[in-house]
């Protein structure tokens, strides 16, 4: 009997401890909470329920008998209760007065739902403006200036050099002188310049440029970016114009012992964007076999995808976005 | 002796189990087919100033608390003009002077509930929010009009801008007294914004508000994915030159890098117990899945396939993992168990099914398919079975994730242009716009409810 009671008691005092060590764990608090009002079990009794000033004075006392009534998982942890209530502060948000403050008012604005029909209106008017505004971005890479600078170069030599160098291309710019550079860079593009490691951040472009033309004399001059490479939707195999592209970097690198090239995959935006990483990732990966199997070191090759986050032009249409599934090459130190 | 507390143990335990049915009333039975939506009032919220207060606070914290309620899905709002047309009368106390009263002291016995009752409300809150400077103290309780009581009466207290999080504990204090489930209105969204001009990780509350910059890497971050206790935050960033994985505390803000294998280092998804994170690497040739524990130690590779294997989602069990693979041509949706075998193919509509995400509830596979050009939400039982297609070619739907209790959908389409993040309910219904800025927000995530 007695052992029995001890078992009993043990047991009781561990689920105490349990209780105490739940409702420690809730130190940090911002938000206090506390129960309000003692429920009225009988509707029509006379008012059991304590009013307001009371509850506040001991609310400790409430919060148990309160909640034991009407919630299964609170009612059971009734002890704990309300230090554990208090813990529950989202954490995600702490109370930086300056951040709050700040989303607050933009909150109020921008929250606001709104139901399917009205999400609906939205579309023409901002499909008017977008072409430009995505061009504005798909602009700023570097990797889209280089050669429009080769183009101007040969045929408006003579023509706001100044405002080239700003790198201030509008969109109007872009587009008409795009398409042409296609179909000029594989064969006399920019010879110099077109090797603007593309990763440069979009402020530098202009000293960039010229940084990476110094290093890259050191090798027979090339178009490395006008061999760029196009691949089929989908599809990270190798076409007959990819392999001739690939045979002219690696002849290219073989006369060139020093120089090493980063092969950047892309992909357009059809899919999501871990899918196109992935895709990305085996366009490199192809040229990259390819380039070895032709001789090339590994070690003087490197590969990154950037999946669909670096389109060459903005993915309006089909003929941009064929001109996006791409394999870059890049010279690297 | 061991036998007498092991019977005393279960004892004990069925006597909780058991009170806890017994003390628990349901008022809406959620799971029910016959579910009907629970007539609620809510009347909006009296705002008493001491010194100084901002007058708006209550009619902020009604506007915050009739979303909450009209976005679970589970209440019908009475319409506020049917007992605001004469506050006189139908107050919810018996007469004006008495509505002083019955706000403020909370007595079930001044509320006319007949009524309440008679306007169609089965359940009532009332509430006041007394703003002191830069404090705030708020008040709010619900009753049951027909039993005339109390359900639950709760008075917070803390700065003024934490107005929403007060107001929306209260909603989940309501929708626990009622439905004996859990809320969600205390939880989070991640996404990726391009709103810096580079693509950062940004977070805000699950009804867009509060929104808020996470990263600041000045480079490509993406694929946010939350840590089973909401703590955590795993995503890819180019920072480091290569699409690496970190793994940002959302407290501290402290940041690491947790894997940069040469090659892809993507598409993270934090196992249900959190132990370990399954992401995408390509180290070994070609992208395949793997696990690592968070630290990034312990690596275990789980496909091996010449193929594209990428987009890993983990079943609620832990036992199993949805993902995308083109092994047999493009890209479908996969399951195999969490070793990796038994792999199945799930997906055998369209050609482009993409990104995988697993419900709470076990039962369902969202993901993103590609249907006469257009992306949609669409899901499928876990054996492939009742395919549904969500969205009805929005332009582009895409990367859904679920809200913790599986009820609700967060996606991002890109409806005018620019994608903007969405919510709809899991059956498709009900699809609201959550952001609106004019730059592109991308690949939302929920956040699980937030744990201590």
């Amino acid at each position: 009997m007695l052992r029995k009671s001890s078992v009993w008691l043990v047991v009781l005092i561990s689920f105490v401890a349990i209780a105490f060590i739940a409702s420690g764990c809730a130190k940090k608090q911002v938000i206090k909470e506390e129960a309000v009002a003692k429920p009225v079990v009988e509707s029509k009794a006379a008012p059991v329920e304590k009013p307001k000033g009371e509850a506040k004075a001991a609310p400790g006392a409430v919060p148990g008998e309160e909640v034991k009534v009407y919630s299964p998982k609170e009612g059971a942890a009734a002890p704990m209760e309300a230090p554990t209530e208090e813990g529950k502060v989202p954490e995600v948000a702490p109370p930086e007065a300056g951040f709050k403050e700040e989303a607050k008012g933009e909150a109020q604005e921008e929250a606001k739902v709104v139901p399917s029909e009205e999400v609906k209106t939205y579309a023409p008017k901002e499909e008017a403006a977008l072409p430009k505004e995505q061009f504005k971005e798909e602009a700023k890479p570097p990797e889209v200036a280089p050669p429009e600078a080769g183009f101007k170069e040969k045929e408006e030599a003579a023509k706001e050099e100044a405002a080239k160098e700003e790198a201030k291309i509008s969109s109007e710019e872009v587009k008409t002188y795009a398409p042409k550079e296609e179909a000029v860079a594989p064969k006399e593009g920019a010879k110099e310049e077109a090797q603007v490691p593309e990763i440069a951040p979009k402020g530098e472009a202009k000293i960039e440029r010229k940084a990476a033309a110094r290093p890259e004399e050191k090798f027979s001059p090339f178009d490395l970016a006008g061999l760029r490479i196009q691949f089929g939707f989908d599809d990270y195999n190798l076409s007959s114009q990819a392999r001739e592209n690939l045979e002219k970097v690696a002849s290219w690198m073989s006369k060139n012992p020093a120089a090493k090239i980063q092969i950047q995959g892309n992909t357009c935006n059809i899919g999501t964007s871990e899918y196109n990483l992935a895709l990305g990732e085996n366009r490199a990966m192809s040229a990259r076999k390819y380039l070895q199997g032709l001789g090339v070191s590994s070690s003087r090759l490197s590969t990154i995808s950037y999946g669909m986050e670096k389109p060459m032009l903005p993915n309006t249409n089909e003929n941009n976005r064929s001109k996006n599934r791409r394999d870059e090459f890049v010279l690297t130190k | 002796m061991k036998r007498g507390l092991f019977i005393f143990t279960s004892v004990f335990l069925l006597a909780i189990l058991w009170g806890d049915l017994s003390w628990a009333k349901v008022y809406i039975d959620i799971r029910s087919p016959s579910f009907r939506k629970f007539p609620i009032a809510l009347y909006p919220f009296k705002t008493s100033i001491a010194s100084g207060g901002d007058v708006k606070v209550g009619e902020q914290a009604t506007e915050i608390l009739n979303n909450d309620l009209n976005f679970s899905g589970f209440f019908a709002l009475l319409d506020p003009s049917i007992f605001m047309e004469n506050t006189g009368q139908a107050s919810p106390a018996r007469s004006p002077s008495e509505t002083e009263k019955g706000l403020n002291g909370g007595s079930a016995a001044s509320i006319d509930f007949r009524r309440w009752a008679n306007m169609g409300a089965e359940a009532l809150v009332l509430g006041e929010a007394t703003p002191k400077g830069r404090s705030l103290m708020l008040e709010a309780r619900l009753y049951d009009v027909v039993k005339k009581e109390l359900i639950v009466g709760k008075r917070y207290t803390g700065d003024i801008t934490d107005l929403p999080y007060m107001v929306h504990r209260f909603a989940d204090e309501i929708v626990f007294a009622l439905t004996g489930e859990n809320g969600i209105f205390q939880t989070k969204i991640a996404y990726v914004s391009k709103a810096t001009g580079n693509k950062e990780i940004y977070l805000m509350d699950f009804d867009g508000r509060n929104g808020r910059q996470v990263t600041h890497h000045q480079s490509i971050c993406l694929s946010p994915h939350f840590s089973p206790d909401g703590k955590k935050i795993a995503f890819t960033s180019y920072k480091g030159g290569n699409p690496d994985l970190y793994i940002k505390d959302l407290r501290t803000m402290e940041e690491r890098r947790v894997s940069h294998y040469p090659g892809l280092n993507i598409s993270p998804a934090w196992s249900p117990d959190g132990q370990r994170l399954a992401l995408t690497l390509s180290k070994d040739g070609n992208p395949e899945i793997y696990t690592i524990r968070p630290d990034g130690s312990e690596l275990l590779r789980l496909t091996n396939h010449p193929a594209i294997d990428v987009s890993p989602s983990w079943s609620p069990d832990g036992k199993k993992m949805a993902f995308v693979s083109n092994r047999e041509g493009n890209p479908q949706i996969y399951t195999m168990d969490v070793n990796g075998q038994n792999v199945r193919r799930l997906t055998f509509d369209g050609t482009y099914n993409t990104h995988p995400a697993w419900s709470p509830r076990g039962d369902r596979i969202a993901f993103d398919a590609l249907i006469d050009g257009n992306h949609n939400i669409c899901t499928i039982q876990t054996d492939g079975s009742d395919f549904r297609i969500l969205t009805a070619n929005l332009n582009r739907c895409e990367t859904p994730s679920w809200s913790p209790d599986g009820r609700h959908l967060v996606f991002s389409s890109n409806l005018d242009g620019e994608p903007h993040i969405f919510l709809m309910d899991a059956e498709g219904t009900r699809i609201n716009r959550l952001t609106f800025k004019k730059v592109g927000d991308t690949y939302p995530n929920w956040s699980p409810r937030f744990k201590e």
